[in-house]
This record gives structure tokens, sequence and C-alpha cells, in this order.
């Protein structure tokens, strides 16, 4: 739109007002954005300069802001009418250069109805044209510092507090060389192998000492375990070979375990308990300290060497040695004529074993023949191996007692010719008889210590790789056992499983946990859980019902539901034993005599060590707990 | 009607001196009435307002300010047709629209006719004083005759004449026995005027005017006829968009739900103003404008109009009644935060 050339003046005059406008606020932005942006900035560059060392050029960021700022004032919009009010307001013009200039310029917005309105209009225009005469617009922008803020000294104070930090050293060329080559070497053997070997530390040092071990196979088992270890760590074999090593070692170990079993005609637990306890009551004797130390390492080499000294020494000075060993070796006698008498309960367990078997097989056959043969197979197995187990501790009851009487013997101090040989083959023999009961100790000890370095180094290979796979192989064994665990309802017919029966494991077969005896005549459905622990006999409703009493899931309406057309009735007569029946402190009295040896635990153990071994596997569980778990399982483990 | 002795100036042909003329007759006319009320100068000029703009006028003040003598001043100086209505409760609508009552024919012939007797209400200037101490029914009648500026009675509509003007007082302290009008009548008068309590100054002129031997006469300066011109002119008078963009504007953000309402607005007021307000800014904008010489109104017109145009029509919540805010205050920030552009 051309412009009218009275108004020109008041063009040139807002022109003149606007520039004055874009340097004013030129001004103002600098002193209030600028400034503390780039006291700011300089700050933050000083404090990156003296901590991360960056470079100090970095600092004339702090500039950056005021051609910012300054950009913004001379390129933002102004409107030329804001512009002409700023004047009018100054000068108490009332809109007259402003109306001026908008008449002139929007003519069309102008109403037409009365020519006066156009007339006034005009007289605007030409009243703003007459008022700009004299005007300036230095009064209208005036150039003004800003005050100082508190956002400005802050600023400035970080700026000054920023050049008060001290510059770092910078680090040497070779620590950035050493430091440069250490890291990416540990990222390379953590990358190549992903295996933290520090945690199976405590497993290689139990197999450097099995590995000295007097049993060939047992320290060339421990040599090829350090070696798969070894191997794995040095990235020469990947964890499939690794595990396929230890499956072989595995074979061997079995091999040697069941060949130490032939060769062990005593029961070594028994033997074991009796010299642990011998090393614990002849310790405080003050001759048989060195005795007593090698007895409790089961070191039979020592013990027979100290022991054979001691005897030698004492026979040749005589006097309070002699006594003192006499004394020792009365204790001796004693402590081990305790261990040869100690009631193991097996002897208990075989004629209840027994008794149970005639039982079985004075019972009439039921419905179930074969169920039957296979209750009266069971019996069979079970007294079998009570009979095996009892004449192993038979045998380690022997090789006591005969200790014993070698102690006995080997006391006194008779001086007469015979009396004096006679002591000393004793002695002699005393000796070798505990270092050969000291060494059959070990090498169960140490077989079972194999057996644990074995299963550890299995579950660390296979942890060293697959814990995503071990967490799922857990999880499907949790929910496993916890089916098995949870049984199922008595249906059909069929008896209710109990607590924990069923396949567990590897296992297909399903098996009773209880012992017992039960009874089923009758027709009915059972339907509905219970539980119940006891024991007893008792007819049940149950058709066929299983073996088992303890614990058990059974139906709670064992004649089933009385409101269902389907239910045959039938009243039964039960003889129950009277009386105040077992406390639990007999049936901890029990279980500590007879232990926990029998099939059904047997069975129980192997289920919960293998859930254990599960839980073992995860990476949660650490190192040390592992171990004690282990150790745990060791102390309850079956003994037989 | 009194009869005017000198007219002071004759209305000129040419659109500057017309304008002139006007300014001069405007200040005149304040300078007569300034001869029997002493300050009030906002009063005086809003009241003038009223008349220019063609509008009504509500003035609200304690009782004893010189309301009404200010209005039958103005009547007075305007030398127009004058009435006063008492506003009390038992008043009827009929005691001001009027009435019909029965003729006797005279010469019995005819018989009985009804005759209608106009009631105070036709006049050219109505003084409604206190106005809200009537009955809603009553101050109603005065609805249609505010906004039509004719008033119907017994089926009959008869204009009123003209120029028009209510000129009402109301006692903003007397709660009882009132009737607050109506919205919709509030938002009929174009402003409302509060008439405030003199300085020492002014009360002192009063006092010396008032118990002395001045007698207080008002000489007529203006006829209705030409009050009519001028308001014509001041009709006339050019309005620039941006002013007339920024009246709406100012209007809009009285509202709570607009973009521009302040947050005073937002918290206390119920409804903003009405497009009469719109109207009644920018009529009264030009009158100031034409009161100082101007050919056409500022946005300084505009904002010094602002509190008298809208503080009748901009109603406030429950909130801001408690809180005792006032509407002028509401209204200061919307002028502070609306600006032209």
């Amino acid at each position: 739109m051309s412009k009218r050339p009275e108004l020109r003046p008041i063009y040139a005059l807002l022109g003149r007002v606007q520039r004055r406008e874009r340097a004013a606020e030129g001004l103002a932005l600098t002193v209030r954005v600028a400034l503390p942006a780039g006291l700011l900035l300089a700050a933050a560059a000083v404090i990156a300069t003296r901590l991360l060392m960056t470079p100090i050029a970095y600092a004339y960021l702090a500039l950056a802001p005021i051609p910012l700022v300054l950009g913004w004032a001379a390129l933002r919009r102004r409107s030329l009418r804001a512009t002409a009010r700023r004047v009018d307001g100054h000068y108490r013009l009332h809109d007259r250069l402003g109306n001026a200039i908008e008449f002139a310029e929007r003519p069309d917005k102008i109403p037409q109805d009365d020519p006066r309105t156009l007339a006034m209009a005009e007289l605007a225009i030409a009243n703003g044209a007459k008022s700009v005469a004299g005007l300036t617009p230095a009064p209208v922008v005036a150039f003004e510092l800003p005050k100082p803020r508190t956002l400005d000294g802050l600023s400035l104070a970080l700026l000054l507090a920023s050049l008060l930090l001290p510059q770092r050293e910078p680090e040497l060329a070779e620590d950035r060389l050493a430091g440069a080559s250490e890291v990416p070497e540990l990222d390379s053997e953590a990358a190549k192998h992903g295996l933290d070997m520090t945690q199976a530390e405590p497993l290689r040092e139990e197999l450097r000492e099995l590995e000295n071990s007097k049993d060939d196979a047992i320290a060339r088992i421990s040599n090829e375990l350090l070696g798969v270890l070894a191997d794995l760590e040095s990235g020469e074999v990947d964890q499939a070979t690794a595990l396929e090593r230890l499956e072989q070692l595995d074979q061997d170990l079995q091999a040697a375990e069941a060949a130490l079993q032939e060769q062990l005609e005593e029961d070594p637990w028994l033997l074991a308990e009796g010299l642990r306890e011998l090393a614990e009551d002849i310790k405080d004797q003050e001759v048989m300290t060195e005795v007593a130390e090698a007895l409790a390492k089961s070191d039979a080499e020592e013990l027979e060497k100290q022991l054979q000294e001691l005897m030698d020494k004492a026979e040749a000075e005589g006097g309070e040695l002699k006594k003192e060993l006499d004394k020792a070796l009365k204790e001796m006698e004693r402590s081990l004529s305790r261990s040869a008498n100690e009631n193991t309960g097996t002897e208990k367990a075989m004629e209840e074993a027994e008794r149970d078997l005639r039982r079985q097989e004075k019972q009439k056959a039921s419905d179930d023949p074969e169920e039957q043969e296979r209750a009266l197979e069971r019996k069979k197995e079970r007294l079998e191996e009570l009979q095996r187990q009892h004449e192993r501790e038979q045998k380690a009851r022997e090789q006591l007692e005969k200790l014993k009487e070698l102690a006995r013997q080997s006391q006194g101090s008779s001086q007469a010719g015979g009396a004096q040989q006679k002591r000393k083959d004793a002695q002699k023999k005393l000796s070798e008889g505990a270092g050969q009961a000291s060494q059959k100790s070990r090498q169960n000890k140490q077989m079972g210590d194999a057996r644990d370095a074995m299963d550890q180094a299995k579950s660390f290979v296979q942890r060293s790789g697959q814990s995503g796979e071990s967490q799922n192989r857990r999880k499907q064994q949790q929910q496993k056992f916890a089916k098995a665990a949870k049984g199922e309802k008595g249906k059909d017919g069929k008896p209710a499983t109990a607590l924990v029966e069923g396949e567990v494991g590897e296992r297909g077969e399903q098996i009773g946990m209880g012992e017992g005896e039960g009874q089923g005549e009758g027709e009915g459905e059972g339907e509905g859980e219970g539980q119940g622990e006891g024991e007893g006999q008792g007819n049940s409703a149950q058709p066929g019902a299983g073996v088992g009493p303890g614990m058990g899931e059974g139906s709670v309406e064992a004649l089933g539901d009385p409101n269902r057309m389907d239910v045959n009735l039938k009243n039964e007569r039960v003889n129950p034993k009277s009386g105040k029946g077992q406390t639990r402190a007999e049936v901890i009295e029990t279980a500590s005599q007879e232990g926990f040896a029998t099939e059904s635990y047997r069975r129980v153990f192997r289920d919960y060590k293998s859930f254990a071994q599960s839980a073992m596997d995860s990476d949660e569980l650490p190192e040390g707990q592992r171990r004690r778990v282990k150790r745990y399982y060791q102390m309850i483990q079956p003994r037989d | 009607m009194t009869e005017i002795s000198a007219p002071i100036s004759a209305p000129s042909a040419d659109t500057a001196a017309q304008l002139q003329v006007l300014a001069a007759d405007l200040r005149t006319l304040v300078d007569e009435v300034q001869q029997v009320v002493v300050g009030q100068d906002m009063v005086i000029r809003g009241v003038i307002t009223c008349l220019l703009a063609g509008g009504h006028g509500l003035l609200e003040g304690v009782p004893g300010l010189g309301k009404t003598l200010l209005i039958r001043t103005v009547a007075e100086a305007v030398s127009m047709s004058f009435n006063r209505i008492q506003f009390t409760p038992d008043l009827m609508p009929a005691d001001i629209l009027g009435t019909s009552f029965l003729v006797e024919g005279e010469d019995g012939s005819v018989g009985r006719t009804l005759q209608y007797q106009p009631g105070p209400i036709f006049a050219n200037i109505v003084l409604a004083d206190e106005i809200n101490r009537a009955t809603p029914k009553t101050q109603s009648a005065l609805l249609e005759a505010m906004a039509e500026k004719q008033v119907t009675t017994g089926g009959q509509t008869r204009a009123l004449p003209s120029p028009f003007f209510v000129l009402a007082t109301q006692n903003p302290l007397e709660q009882e026995g009132t009737y607050p009008l109506p919205e919709a009548q509030l938002d009929r008068f174009l402003f409302k005027i509060n008439v405030e309590f003199p300085d020492e100054e002014e009360l002192i002129s009063i006092l010396d005017r008032t118990t002395g031997s001045h007698d207080g006469k008002v000489r007529p300066v203006l006829t209705g006829e030409r009050l009519v011109e001028m308001q014509q002119l001041v009709r006339a008078m050019p309005v620039t968009p941006s002013l007339t963009r920024y009246v709406v504007r100012l209007l809009r953000a009285t509202h709570p739900d607009d973009k521009n309402a302040t947050e005073g607005v937002k918290q206390y007021v119920r409804f903003g103003g009405s497009p009469r307000g719109a109207q009644s800014i920018l009529l009264a904008a030009r009158v100031r404008a034409a009161l100082e010489g101007r050919e056409s109104p500022s946005a300084e017109d505009v904002r010094a109009v602002v509190p008298q145009a809208l503080r009748h029509r901009v109603l406030l919540n429950f909130e801001g009644e408690a809180e005792g805010v006032s509407t002028d205050a509401v209204l200061e920030q919307v002028l502070a935060k609306v600006k032209p552009d």
C-alpha cells in the first residue's frame, strides 16, 4: 500500500523509533539474558576444563548468547501500529499518529453512511500529520541499563567459584597404556568364557586335597576333575565337552564307590563314628594329643606311626609316661567298648521287618494278587537290606571289639619276658588295627568328598553357560515335585496317592511314602481331600487301598457321599489299638536309634536331594551356602 | 418547558467546526451544571456521556451526595421536560406508565369513554429516585420504556418523547426493603456511575453555597433538538478497526472461559459483559473524545469508560460476593492484561 505523502514524517518517525527500540531491546537482552547465560556457560566451561580437562576453547561459548539476543532484537517483527501507540502514549497525543496511519491505510474500514465520518477521518489524518512536527524518538525510547538481579550475582559467584577449583592432574601416558592393556584383557577373557573361576576356587581347593589321597582312584579322578576345570578356564574345551568328560569321570567314580563298598566288610559309618568318638575321648590325655589329632584327621599312617612311637617310648622309659599311656589306653578301651556296643537300631528294624514279612506272607491274597506280590517283594528286599546292614555293623563292632581288646592287652607294666613280648605284640597290632580302621574311615570319607566334588563340578559347569536352562529345569522340577507332593484324590475305586508319591525326578514308579499295612474292602467312591498322620491298622473303605499309614491323602468321607445313588454302604468293624500311642519323644528316640535308613526315607531323601540340587544349580545361592546345603544333605543321608 | 435565553453557538457546516462547537457546548453545559453541583466532575461527565450517547444512567451513592440534585440540574440545563418518580415499595406500574379512567360524555349522548392519563414516564428526562425500593413488578414497567422508548398500556403502545433518558439513583447501604435490579434491567443502563464522597475542598464549597445567599439557579444551555444533533455527530465519529477489536477483546476477557480472561475473572466472575456492554464502551469512548474536541476516540478513551460501562454488567459469582471482591478491581485486572494492537 502506498503511503500518503503527508504521513511520511509519521512513518519516518516511527522507523526511527523502531530502530531505537531494537537497540534498546538488544541492550536490555544483553544485560538481562546474555550476561547471566554467558556467566553460567563460562562457569560450566571452567568446571569442565578443571575436572574433565576439556579444551579451554569451550569457554568461548560464553559469548554465544550475545549475538543470539542481538539477532533476536534486530530481526523480531515489530508492529508499526504498536510503535505509533507508544509514541502517542508518550506525547499524550490520544492515538493521533496511530489513528492517522490506520485511517490512511484502511479507508475501506471507514463507514460511508455519514459524510461527516469520512470528513472526520480525513481530519484525523491531517491532525496526525500536523502532530508529528517536533517529535523525536529519543524521549520515547530511553536507553537504560537494567538493574542487576540476584540471578546475575549468582551467575558471577558461580563463575568465581569455578575458577577456584583445582586443575586435575593429567594421567600419565604409561598409566593409560597399562590401564588400556589390562581392561580389554579382562573383558576379552570374560567375553570368551563367560566364566568366573573365582567361584570354583573352593572346589578346586578341595580337589587339590583329594588329589593327594592315598586312594589311587580318588586321586586320579580328582586330578582329572582339576584338569577339566583348567581346560574350561583356558578355553581349550567348551562346556559340552567338559560335561562329557565329567560324565565319564562320574562313571569312574561310581565304579570306585562300588569297589569300595565291596572291599569294606565293615560298616564304614559305624567304624568312622567309633574312631571319631575315640579321638574325642582321648584328646584330653596329654600323651595321646598327637594320636588324637591324627585320628581326627583320619590320617591312618600318621596315627599308626604316632601310636607305635608313643608305646615304644613308654615301654622304653617306663615310669610316669607308661602310667599315663596306660591311663589313656584304658580310656581308649572304654571308648571303643562303648562304640562297639552302640545300638544303631538296625537289629530292631530287622526284627520288625521280619515280622512285617511274616504278616504279609500270612495275609490272605487280596483282590489284587499282583499288588500283594509286589508288597511281599518289597518287604523281602527291605529285610535283606537290613540283614546286610546288620552284618556289616557286626563286622564293624567286631573290629572295634578287637581294638578294645588290643588296647586292654597293651596296658600293664609287667617286665616278665613273655608278658612284655605279648604286650608289645598287642601294641603293634593295636597300632596297625587303628591305622587300618582309620584308613577305611578315610577312604569312605574321601569317597564321599569326591562324590561331592563331582556334583559340584557338574553344577558349576552347567551353571557356567546355562543359567537360563538351569532355571527352566529347576522350575520344571519344582512343578513336578509340587504336583507329586500334592497327591491325587481317590477316585473310581483307586486309592488316593500319598503326600509324596509318584513320579519325581526320573522315576516312573509310584511308591507310597509310609510304611505299614492297609486293607481295603467294600465298594464306594471316595471324594474329597484330607491329610492324616499316624500309625495303626485298620480297614479302609478304599478298595485296594495302597500301602501306607503315616502321611496320606484320602477321602474325608471314606464311604463316599451318602446322598448319592451310586453309594453302596457297608459297615465295617475296626479294632483299634488301645493305649496312648507313640509319643513324639518316642518317635524321635526311635529315629535316632534306627536312623533314617528305611527304604522309603531313602527315596524321599533322593527326591529332596534332587530338588535341592536343582536349587543349588541356580546362581542365586552363594557358594558358601551351597557347600553348607551339601553338608546338610551329607549329614541326613540314609545310612546303609 | 423553560425558554432558551441564548444559544451559545450554532452548528457549523464544517465538520471540524462542528466538533469544536460540540466541545464548546459540552464545556458550557458542564460549567453550568457545576454552578450548582460542587465537584463530582466524573459524575457530571458520566451523566452528560449518557445524554450524548442516548443511554440511561444509574447513579449509586450514599444519601446526601447530591445525586438527585445533579440530575435535576442537568435536566434544567438542557431545557427538556423532566419528571421525578420517587420509587417506593407500594409504587405500581400504572403510577409510572399512566392509567385509563372513565370520562362522561359532554352531552350525555355518547356515553362514557376510557381516557388515558399519561404517567410521569412521559418526559425527556425521568429521574427514577431510589429505583431499587420499588418491587420487581414496578421496576419491570421501565424495561420497555428504557429499551424501546415506548410504553404499552391497555393494549395500546405509545411512544415516549425524544430524546428520552432514565437517570436512576440507588443507595448501596440500605439493603433491607430493597429489591436489587434484575440483570435485564441493569443491562439497559449505559453507565453505572458511582458517586463518591466529596473531598475536603469540595465539602467547603458545598457548605459555602448551600448555607449562604447563593441562589443556585441554572441557565438552560441546550435544547433537546441540539442534543439530538450532538448525538448524531458523536455517532458519526470514525473508529479505527484496531480500537474496535480492542473493545471486543476487552469485553470477551470479562468472560471466565475466554483465553484472555485474567485469574480474577476466572475465579470470581459468573457472567461477563453483554454485547450491549461493548456498544456502551464504544459510544462512551466517542463521547469522551468529543468532549475533548477530538475527531476519533483513542485506546485511552476506551480504558477510561470501561469501569462505568461494565461494572453493572459483569456478574460476580458466589465466591466473589463472599470475598467482597469489587467488580472494578476485576476490570482493572482485565485492563492491565488486555492491550490494544
